[in-house]
Formats: C-alpha cells, structure tokens, sequence
C-alpha cells in the first residue's frame, strides 16, 4: 500500500527526491524531508520522526512555508549602486568579480569604521567565517546578530549567575517534568512544536503548566495557573514567587547550602515581596501567587516516569519544574532584571540540573544559538571563550595574524553609532534591521548615514534599498551546514537543489570577499581557501572546545541524532544537561538581588492611554520576509490584526473587523480590530510582523535595558482610532522625540 | 525476543512487537490502512487480517502482540475472501472516479478486491484552509489523521463526528477548518493513506 507508508515519496505532488534536513524557522530545530520535483522546487515537506528534537512534529510554518526558497523574488545575481541617467541611483547588475573586488576596496577603505550584523538563520559555517573575516581581517571585534534583539538579557544574566547564555536541559526534560512554568512566550505560535511536547506531557503525564503572560495565550486552555501580571512587572512577581517558597520552607535547602552563595543577602532583598504587595505592583491575586510557588517548588511527580526521570523524582519525592521563557521577560529595559529574579526563583527551588528540569530561554531563530557559539557576538571568540590573551593567542596561532583584544560594538551601539555619524560601514547579512529595529524611523536615519553599506541576502528587502552592493545568497535548501538548535543539539543541514541563479551559500561569498581582502592587505588569503562547509566545522571545532568531539563524519554516522555540546572529544556522546555537578562560574552559582523599578520606559498619557505590547502569529516569522512569500501563510494571515479588549473597543469606539489606527508618539500603523479578551484592559497587541506595509516597530520606544542593550518593544503608549476617524490629537512632532535614554 | 512462524518463515521480533511487525520484518506485504509506521495502532480499517493457528476468528495483526512460538498465516482461502470483502467495502466509502480510488484500487486489486462501486452521495468538501482540502468523497475513516492531530501534535481539532453510515471526520461542531483550532500544522494530511487530506498546488508550490 504506497501511501500507507509512513514518510513515502510523495510522486502524486511531482517529488522525483526527497532530502533530509533541518527546518529554516525557528529554534526548535525540527527534522524535515523536503520532497523535490525534477525543476528543483519544493513541492511537500514531510517530518521527520527519526529527529530527536522534533519526534515526527512539525507546524505550519515548516510544513507549508518552506516554499518561500523558490519564490521569484529571490536575489539571483549581485547588484551594485550606481548613478543613473536620470540624477538618482539605480542598482545594476553585476558579475561576482565585479561586486566583490568593488566591497573589498570599499571595506579597506572603511577599515577603522566598520560593523557586521551576522545572520542567526545562516550556519554556523557562515557564521565562523563571518567572524573570522571580521576579526582577522577587518581587525574589529564588531560583530553581532539579532540576540541582541531577543535574548541579550537572559545570556547576560545567565552567564552572571551560570556561566553559559544556553538552555540547560534537553526538549526530554519537558516530557518528563512535573511542572511546566511558560513566561512571556506564546509559545503555540513562536515554537510550535515545543507547544505540541508540553501539551503532551500536560495530557500524557498529568504535568502542570503554569502560564505567565500579560496576554491570555492558547496554552491558557491546559493552565493549572495563569498569572497575568501588569506589562514590566515581572521582578516583583518573581520576587514574590521566590518569597513564599522561602518562607513556606519550601525551598531545596540542600541545593541553596552546596550549590549557590549569596542565599542570606537576596533572601533578605526579598523582604517587601509579599504576595499582598505582589498583588498590588502585578495585579496577580496574592492566592495565586502562593499556589503557582508551591506547583513550581513542589511539582507532582508525573505518571510513567522511567529510567533517570524516575530516580529523580524519587530521590526528591516530587517532580522537576521546568522554567521556560521568551521575549516577554527580556525585551524590556528591565529584561536583565528579569532574567536575573527567574533564574533566583530555579536556584531557590533547586529546579536547575537534574533530568527533569532546568532552564531554557527558548530561542528564536533557527540557528541563533550557533551564530553566537560561531563567535558572531562582540566579546567572545568562538565558543564563549573571552577575548584575554590566552584565547587570543590560541587564535592567532592558527589564523597566522594578530587579533583585535578590545570587545566590539553590540548590534544596538551600531545603529547609535551610525546615527551619529561616527560608522561609516556595514556588512549585513541575513538580517533587516530595518523591519526589526525599534523606532524604524530612527533606524532608517542611521542607515542612510553610512557611507557604505553590503547586504547579504536571499530577498530585497527594506535595509537592502539602501544597499550600495547587494549580495545573492542561498536559502538553507541550497547548502551544507550544521545549525545549532534550542537544546545545544548540532544537526546537519543538507543541500536539497541547486543555488538559484548566481546565487551562493554565505560562507562562500564571505570567504571570496575575505581572499580578496587578505590579498589586499597582504594578509593570509590561505585562511580563507574552504572548499566544503567541512573543513570549516573542523577549523571551528579543533579551536572551540564545546565543539571539539563534534565532526561531519560523526554527524552523518548518527543520521538524524545530532549532538549536543558541549561535546570536548570524539568519545563523547555530547551532553543532555548541564550543571549537574557544577556551574561554568564555578561550584557556586550566586544569587543577584533584584528589585522592581518602573514598569517600563513610556507609560500611558492621556494622549496615549493604551500600552502597546508586541509578539507574534503562528503564520509568520519575524518581519515576514520570508513567510510573506509562502503563499499558504500569507492566506492564512494576510493582514494585522490589532487586539483590543471588548471594554476598550467599547470606550474608544472601535468594533470587531473594523480598520483602525495605532498612533505613538513616534509612528502609525493601521490593521484590523480583534476584539478579544485575551488582551486585558487598558492594552493592545499587535505581531511584529510587516503586512500590507505596516509594522509595529514603526510605533515602538527605542529606548534600551542597560545592562544588555535590548531594546523595550514589549511596552509602549498608544492610541486607537478607529480608520477615517477625525483626528482627535494631532501627530506630535518629531523632533521633540529623542531616541531615549541608554 | 519472541520468535514466530510466519507463512513457513521464522522471524524473530523485538519484545513488545506487534503481529503486524513481525510480518513486515518476514518481508510479507499486507494492507495497514489506518496503521502508521510511527503511531499507535488504531484498528479501524480491519485489512491487516491474519490467521493465527489455535486462534479463533482473524485478529488484527496491528493490534496483536507477538507471542513466541505463534505461527501465523497471512493467506488461505477464507482469509483471503475475508480481507477482499473488507477491503471491497472499504473502497466503496470512495468516489470511483477520485484520488482515493485510484490511490487503492490497484493495491487493492491484489488483494482480490473488485471495488470501487456506487459513488459516494453528496459528500462534503471543505476548502476553508489556504493549506489543504478535505475531500470526504475519499476518506475511509481510518482515523489516522485524528490520531496525528491528537498523539503526534496533541491539537484535537478533528474527531470522527456521527456514527454509520453519516460518520465523517470533522471539527467541533463541525465547522469549517478554518474556523476551528485547527493550525494548518498538515500532520493529518502527511498520514492521509487515500488523499483525502491533499495539500493544495497554489500552497505546496511556490510558483
């Protein structure tokens, strides 16, 4: 029976081929099979059940939006900046050589003023390379990637108190805890599949969910509790979370006296936090508060534990809980704060570090966690080892040139910089920071100050209009790689069809571009002669050694496996959880007192009475380049919708469907009403996602965290009118609007 | 590690293994509609039939834990006969001139079925999602969708709604797709035997 089969190739859609490989979305890093028809599209995407990670799962987004790799937008041929007749610019087309030669001068050129943005959906071979460009040959430590955006504060407060920005445990330890405590993730829609393993625990296990969110999420539906605390309040909520198992004494006494310090001073910083006074800053009710501290200190054990989840669970005599969160905790200018006030609550709790719990920010992009293990961040060189001498001089050894020792300027610092005049150059890859940076309009001012700038990418998109050179790279589906997912795992990305056009992988472009360079600068073009992603991974791996077991020949070996680092030697199986005997900061982990300060930087007027927070929709990705070229998703959510809860489309006027404006102090965006009471009073969401040209960062507060450099997009002061509507406030003017406070 | 004779053949199995495991492993090729490679067995469709010696009727090879020393027959005159009825009725769930029929007909027919028959009366189609359609006209209920929504994703949008003849895979209150909770994730439409669940082209293909 053909079809009876599970995983058949599907000939009926065409498909002569079918590839393993991983999914291109986000962090989860799912297995998928893209069936190719004999012109090289892909015509159906199956799952992978063999795949560790994703166990046969697979969304909307991996399943349908794939396709977006043969859509007729994509960039097919380098594409250079020159005067047109008429007075203006215009791009032309280009041969590689001419593209190329024309970046490396201008790099030169630009040498002392000069910043990358490494792409977090690229390999970490592109990413190593990039790095390695960067520091080697460019003599910056500018380089970094979208993490900025999403989890600077976790991996900040993390490495403070761990040692390590990564998840401590494995997707198996979701399956098999007692308690499932999910903040600031709409996890349904941002990591799809993950949602699909905590509702299986929740259904198969018994495990108990704990939800917190200012937004009523569809993982609300399986709560035992959901805490919907004020938008920015999240210290004081954890504080007192913290508190009451303290002072019902249900604290893992034995983990708090061996494993952490600095228990007495952070107790004692807890002492206001009562769950009465909790109530008051969160609007959380003080019952919940206790009873959700009790679950996460206290879970049950789960049915049909076996093996090392059992012997957990009975030699504590309850559950683990696993603590698991998002953008809602850290794009905040509180967000170190905040990570630091969670990861006191697993430290208190002993919930850290054992099968069947621990610590994950879950990641965003497919491969964020590889871009920054690849060493595209400004402090670090490969693998998190810092910039000191010792590391540097391994580097230097093997890169045959000395390397830059001061860190570099984060993602955020680059557009300041620019904006002012003082960055002269950018290297974008796989990234538009004009879509996701907050304020856009500010952003784009940064932007059009460069004097030079290259994107590299698979579409035009909004910072490529202000390209001097524009470089064609490939979609996942067109190269080799490895891509590092949410739970440490390396995973092999295959190719699946030939690059489109002229297009070429980005590790490729960037080491022609690095030859061209070091030829220059009489540097050593041999640094960059990589003929397969290969031979990067063993560079990367023989320099890096969470890495260092970890090789193309043990990968393929394990098929769909995957290993997870840290991985040091070629015996190791690679490591499902970390800290289970020790932290990287050593045996001791501190606590960080944290108190709660003002909810956020902009708070409602009353000419912006509403707070606006952002996130995301199951049918697209980010900004939606990409899946606003997967024709599937764009049908499924083809416009913005703005929730508003029923008491405030009441007051204001706004009904169900209708079209209405957002205003903020800086920007507008129009969208239809979803009148939902998923939204509390007094707030609006909208999906950060660009659709029919509007964006909800034209409205966000370009203010930062200052201890990370994130940026607050969760809270903003907004107005709603509905569309045609007379305007009841003028727009305020924009020069009165400075970039905020740093 | 139960070992077991089937149609002449030895065949060991791991422990735990079903009937219908060991008879793949021998090599054998019997029809498992609604049995999924991954999945629990769900026993709906009845065409994996097999006749164990000392055993009464023809069990389910899906659902039949692999016993030591079983000896099992996958062919015999009534089995046979038995297996071309069900698989006869099976086919006449389907529209003759569908995806469904010309998806198992073949198969079917070495298998001894004559089917397809009647059409089907007036069968619904939904088309609500962009991301597939539902063509009742080629569904046989196997079931193996509502098992993918539920065990795989643990969603829960589909159920079989109705009994008999008016028996049919649906949402709550059956509503159209899209305005169910169902997310357009395609699990059911990968497990779909008969192409009932059948991405659509302007949605599978980029252009």
């Amino acid at each position: 029976m053909v079809l009876a089969e599970r995983n058949a190739l599907r000939t009926d859609l065409g498909a002569v081929r079918a590839v393993d490989t991983i999914c291109a979305y986000c962090g989860v890093g799912c297995g998928v099979k893209l069936h190719i028809d004999d012109r090289d599209r892909i015509v159906w995407v199956d799952d992978q059940p063999a795949n560790p990670s994703s166990q046969g799962m697979l969304c909307v987004k991996g399943r349908f939006g794939l396709t977006f790799v043969n859509h007729e937008d994509r960039l097919t041929k380098p594409l250079i900046r020159r005067p047109s007749a008429g007075g203006g610019t215009v791009l032309e087309e280009a041969t590689w050589d001419e593209a190329l030669d024309y970046v490396a001068e201008k790099f030169i050129e630009h040498r002392d003023s000069f910043a990358v943005l490494a792409s977090a959906k690229a390999t970490n071979e592109d990413g190593y390379v990039l790095q390695k460009m960067t520091r080697l040959l460019m003599g910056t430590n500018n380089i970094d990637h979208c993490t900025r955006l999403c989890h600077s504060p976790s991996v900040e407060a993390m490495l403070r108190q761990l040692g390590s920005g990564a998840t401590s445990n494995s997707y198996e330890d979701y399956d098999n805890a007692g308690c499932l405590m999910v903040v600031g993730t709409d996890t349904s829609s941002n990591h799809p599949v993950i949602a699909s393993r905590l509702r299986r625990a929740i259904d198969e296990r018994g495990t108990k969910l704990i939800v917190v969110n200012p937004k009523r999420i569809d993982l609300c539906d399986y709560a035992t509790y959901f805490l919907q605390p004020n938008p920015g309040t999240d210290v004081a909520l954890f504080n007192g979370l913290a508190k009451v198992i303290i002072d019902e004494g249900l604290l893992d006494e034995r983990f708090v006296r061996e494993r952490t310090r600095g228990f007495e001073e952070w107790a004692a910083s807890l002492a206001d936090y009562t769950p009465e006074r909790v109530q008051e800053i969160t609007g959380v009710p003080a019952e919940d508060v206790r009873g959700a501290a009790r679950v996460y200190a206290r879970p049950p054990v789960p049915r049909g534990l076996e093996g090392i989840f059992a012997e957990a669970a009975a030699a504590k005599g309850y559950g683990g809980s696993c603590l698991i969160w998002g953008m809602g905790v850290t794009q905040h200018t509180c967000g170190t704060d905040n990570a630091h006030a969670l990861l006191n609550l697993a430290l208190v709790a002993g919930q850290i570090g054992r099968p069947g719990n621990g610590v994950s920010p879950l990641r965003g992009q497919n491969n964020v966690q590889g871009c920054g293990d690849a060493g595209c961040i400004p402090d670090n060189l490969p693998g998190y080892q810092g910039l000191g001498d010792a590391n540097r001089a391994k580097f230097e050894k093997a890169w045959g040139a000395p390397l830059p020792s001061e860190p570099g300027l984060r993602a955020t610092e680059m557009f300041e910089l620019a904006a002012r005049g003082r960055l002269d150059c950018m290297y974008i890859t796989g990234e538009n920071p004009l879509l996701s940076e907050p304020y856009i309009a500010h952003a784009e001012e940064a932007i059009k100050k460069l004097k030079f700038l290259v994107v590299q990418d698979i579409f035009p998109n909004e910072t490529a209009e202000y390209a001097d050179v524009i470089l064609p790279a490939t979609s996942f589906a067109e190269k080799d790689g490895t891509f590092t997912n949410s739970e440490r795992r390396v995973q092999r990305v295959r190719k699946a069809i030939e690059p489109l056009g002229d297009s070429r992988p980005d590790w490729e472009i960037t080491a022609d571009l690095a030859r061209r360079i070091a030829r220059r600068l009489e540097m050593p073009v041999a640094q960059f002669n990589y003929e397969h992603p290969s031979q990067i991974f063993a560079e990367m791996a023989s320099l890096t050694p969470i890495l260092g077991g970890i090789s193309y020949a043990r990968l393929e070996a394990l098929q769909e496996e995957g290993i997870q680092w840290p991985c040091p030697d070629a015996d190791h199986p690679g490591t499902k959880r970390l800290y289970t005997e020790t932290f990287n900061v050593g045996p001791r982990a501190p606590f960080v007192p944290v108190e709660q300060g003002p909810p956020a930087a902009e708070l409602p007027s009353r000419r912006f009475p509403l707070l606006l927070n952002t996130g995301r929709v199951l049918y697209h990705w980010h900004g939606g380049t990409i899946t606003r070229r997967a024709r599937t998703l764009l049908a499924r959510s083809p416009e913005l919708q703005i929730a508003i809860n029923p008491q405030d489309a009441a007051r204001y006027g706004v009904k169900d469907g209708e079209d209405v404006v957002l205003y903020s102090k800086r920007g507008d965006l129009s969208g239809k009403a979803l009148v939902t009471d998923a939204v509390r009073p007094g707030d609006v969401f909208v999906p950060f996602v660009k659709l029919q040209e509007h964006n909800a960062n034209f409205l966000t507060n370009a203010v930062y965290d200052p201890k990370s450099r994130i940026p607050e997009y969760k809270v903003c002061a907004v107005r709603i009118e509905r569309a045609g509507a007379p305007q009841v406030w003028r727009r305020g003017r924009r020069e009165s609007v400075g970039p905020g406070r740093g | 590690m139960p070992t077991l004779t089937i149609d002449g053949r030895e065949v060991s199995v791991p422990e735990g293994a079903t009937v219908l495991e060991a008879v793949r492993a021998a090599g054998i090729d019997i029809p498992h509609l609604c049995k999924d490679d991954d999945q629990a067995p769900i026993g709906a469709c009845r065409t994996c039939l097999v006749l164990v010696e000392g055993q009464r009727g023809l069990p389910a090879s899906c659902y039949l834990p692999a016993a030591d020393g079983m000896r099992v027959s996958t062919h015999g005159d009534a089995l046979d006969r038995v297996r071309a009825t069900v698989l006869d009725l099976t086919l006449a769930m389907l529209d003759p001139g569908g995806r469904g029929a010309s998806l198992l007909a073949t198969e079917a027919a070495r298998f001894g079925a004559s089917g397809p028959f009647a059409p089907a009366p007036n069968a619904a189609f939904d088309d609500s999602t962009p991301a597939f359609t539902l063509n009742h006209a080629d569904c046989i209920l196997c079931q193996r969708c509502v098992e993918g929504c539920q065990d795989v994703q643990h969603i829960g949008a589909i159920a079989v709604l109705g009994g008999g003849e008016a028996a049919r895979i649906g949402t709550f209150l059956d509503r159209p797709l899209l305005q169910s909770i169902c997310t357009s994730c395609g699990t059911c439409v990968s497990v779909c035997p008969t192409g009932a669940l059948y991405p659509r082209v302007a949605g599978s293909l980029a252009t």
